[in-house]
């Protein structure tokens, strides 16, 4: 850690998120002992505005991922990454848990609801393009995947597609893994996939 | 719980080829002593809808290894201290 030009006491690093950008400084607590807080309380309100913004559900807001139970292609943005489990398990909270890493690390982080999406779809197809247009962020987050076999399969089969020839890097939580072999070989590819289970003592 | 005919037939054929034998022979073993047997709201739509193979299979890792060459996932165990207290050290 470098020192304080003026005390000589080690400085310390603090992680910055701002609307736009974010990025590592080192401070120094002993001659301004306040600008730790200051910057952490200035970043949190950032990172909770930034997540409105993308449309995640407040709820989720200060979710963590346990980044320990993860390969380390997905904790270095080479590998996207699926969970799948049960309802309730705790997918999309380890999914926003990662797109909070992932802003802290300067990424730029598109999220949608699939459920919406799809719903949108299915009333508005001649409006796909729009519906299911690529963002131009680092990472796609999507909440809820799933694929019915009904008219819209074509339509998300091209958007997986498209996602894959991108070479993005996609989050993706769904109950279970989508079985399509043409969906399922570019998802395999473009991701590692973790089931996610829950202990709570009782079970 | 009758066959459907028609256009639900082709759906559910449609749906249906996308597995190997293998897999299907798999899938109506684990259906046989899986909860659905005995749910009414069971039907070969719902199959179709909800990907039903791909729920029913994944009861276990083999058996989604199994159903899957594209995959190769993995659990992870998230610990939620929601009723019970927290153990102490």
């Amino acid at each position: 850690m470098p020192k304080c030009p003026q005390c000589d006491n080690e400085m310390t690093k603090v992680d910055v998120v701002s609307m736009d950008n974010a990025y590592s400084t080192f401070v120094c607590g002993v001659c301004t002992p306040d600008i730790i807080e200051t910057y952490k309380k200035r970043s949190e309100q950032a990172m909770t505005r930034r997540l409105s913004n993308m449309g995640i559900p407040r709820k989720y807001h200060n979710a963590t991922a346990t980044l320990g139970q993860y390969d380390e292609d997905c904790r270095n943005y080479k590998k996207g990454i699926i969970w799948f489990g049960e309802s309730g398990s705790g997918k999309t909270w380890q999914m926003v848990g990662m797109i909070r890493k992932a802003i802290t690390d300067n990424k730029k982080v598109a999220y949608a609801d699939w459920t919406s999406m799809l719903c949108e779809l299915k009333c508005t197809p001649n409006e796909y393009p729009n519906i299911l247009a690529i963002p131009t962020a680092d990472i796609i987050a999507i909440d809820d995947f799933e694929v019915d076999n009904g008219f819209t399969f074509n339509y998300v089969y091209d958007f997986i597609k498209k996602l894959y020839c991108a070479d993005k890097i996609v989050y993706m939580t769904c109950s279970v893994l989508p079985a399509q072999d043409k969906i399922a070989m570019r998802l395999g590819e473009m991701t590692k996939q973790y089931e996610v289970k829950f202990y709570d003592g009782s079970n | 719980m009758s066959i459907p005919r028609g256009k639900k037939h082709a759906e559910l054929q449609t749906y249906l080829e996308q597995f190997t034998t293998e897999e299907l022979d798999m899938f109506f073993k684990k259906l046989a002593t899986s909860k659905w047997v005995n749910n009414d709201y069971f039907s070969f739509d719902r199959l179709v809808r909800e990907n039903l193979v791909a729920s029913i299979m994944a009861g276990g890792k083999q058996e989604l290894k199994a159903l899957h060459k594209y995959y190769n996932p993995k659990t992870i165990t998230i610990v939620r201290y929601v009723h019970a207290e927290m153990p102490s050290m």
